[in-house]
């Protein structure tokens, strides 16, 4: 219960923030319609566009919403915390976008072949080693896009925890050299 | 207790480690594999486009086909992996299509990838029935699997998802993939409208 509601002040001081809301919510929809795009690119062989917001599902647009909300949220707490002058954890966030974003490319197109046809030409031991990866790839796509929700919504947890520590309201040090000057 | 570091074991024998060592490394490996899909030739591709399709055995329900017989028809000739999404999502936009298809004149030849492309998944007829059981029953579609000899002539990068537009003179006139992003394509080779 402490936990969430350290959670809830770190993500209510984001909000509270004019600069970082308004970041955080054209984070939110620039990410939603990036995902949107990119998420149904395993039933295109990797193409991004038109093309692949034409196959586009509710399943997928469901996750389009959770992975670009998530990251309208992490967006957002990141730029209140900069602003504070606190340290920001983003990595696992950029962790969660590229499994995202890397599921749906990988799937089926020609770019694993392509790479492992030329790493089986160096090591031939692991001739066979792409079809498998892409098969894994294409039959794990949910868990994987889980792994890259869950990712990101560790990142906005510990920034949310950041805001809400009192740490969160000292300036940095460049901060004060800055204010000082 | 005393606790050994990458240190102290790297400088018993003279190496000391550095992290941007060990990050140029990795650029140069990412470079030799950037460099090396780029500069190392393609598999011999017996299967081009404006050449005569290659001669390959097939199987359709256990027996052997050839391609040979696919000649004086319009021809999709499509492999696939059933796990592959870009597959199903391919299966069904066809299947929409395929009064259309059907009608245009055009033969439609399904064969699984060896192995299934290397992982494992459900035979072709499981795959059609479960995404578009209505081909099933179509007579202008064929459903089967490639052989070695049939990977080698026409896919031998192993792609999950490829498929080749046969005319009717047994020419090759396009390769391409996912028929669901590249409809168009299709239907213009076989002349109809693209909505």
């Amino acid at each position: 219960m402490n936990f969430l509601r350290t959670l809830r002040t770190g993500l209510g001081l984001a909000w509270r923030d004019r600069f970082a809301r308004r970041v955080g919510l054209a984070a939110a929809v620039l990410f939603t319609l990036a995902y949107a795009f990119v998420l149904p690119a395993s039933m295109t062989n990797g193409a991004v566009g038109w093309v692949s917001l034409r196959l586009i599902n509710w399943q997928l647009a469901l996750w389009a919403l959770a992975l670009g909300i998530s990251m309208g949220g992490v967006t957002g707490s990141v730029t209140a915390l900069i602003r504070r002058g606190a340290k920001t954890r983003t990595a696992g966030a950029g962790g969660g976008v590229l499994i995202g974003a890397l599921t749906p490319l990988l799937c089926c197109g020609p770019l694993i072949p392509i790479i492992f046809g030329f790493l089986a030409g160096l090591i031939p031991a692991i001739g066979g080693i792409g079809g498998w990866t892409q098969g894994f790839i294409a039959t794990h796509e949910t868990e994987l896009l889980s792994v890259a929700l869950a990712l990101i919504l560790l990142s906005l947890v510990q920034n949310a925890r950041r805001l809400a520590s009192p740490a969160a309201c000292r300036p940095s040090r460049r901060h004060r050299q800055r204010l000082e000057a | 207790m005393q606790y050994l570091g990458l240190c102290d074991l790297f400088g018993s024998w003279g190496v000391t480690p550095r992290p941007h060592r060990l990050r140029s490394a990795l650029q140069a490996a990412l470079l030799v594999l950037a460099a090396g899909i780029f500069v190392v030739p393609a598999p011999a591709q017996a299967a081009s486009p404006n050449q005569p399709a290659p001669v390959a055995p097939f199987l359709v329900g256990g027996t052997p086909r050839s391609t040979a017989t696919l000649t004086g028809h319009k021809t999709l000739l499509w492999l696939v992996s059933t796990w592959c999404s870009s597959c199903a999502a391919g299966l069904r936009v066809l299947a929409r299509h395929a009064p259309l298809l059907h009608d245009a004149g055009l033969r439609v030849v399904v064969l699984r990838n060896v192995g299934n492309g290397g992982y494992p998944g459900p035979g072709i007829r499981a795959f059609v029935s479960s995404v578009a059981p209505a081909l099933l029953r179509q007579s202008n579609w064929t459903f089967g699997e490639a052989t070695p000899a049939f990977e080698k002539a026409y896919n031998p990068r192993g792609y999950a998802d490829i498929y080749f537009l046969i005319r009717a003179d047994g020419t090759l006139q396009t390769i391409s993939g996912a028929p669901a992003a590249t409809l168009g394509t299709i239907l213009g080779f076989v002349g109809a409208p693209f909505r």
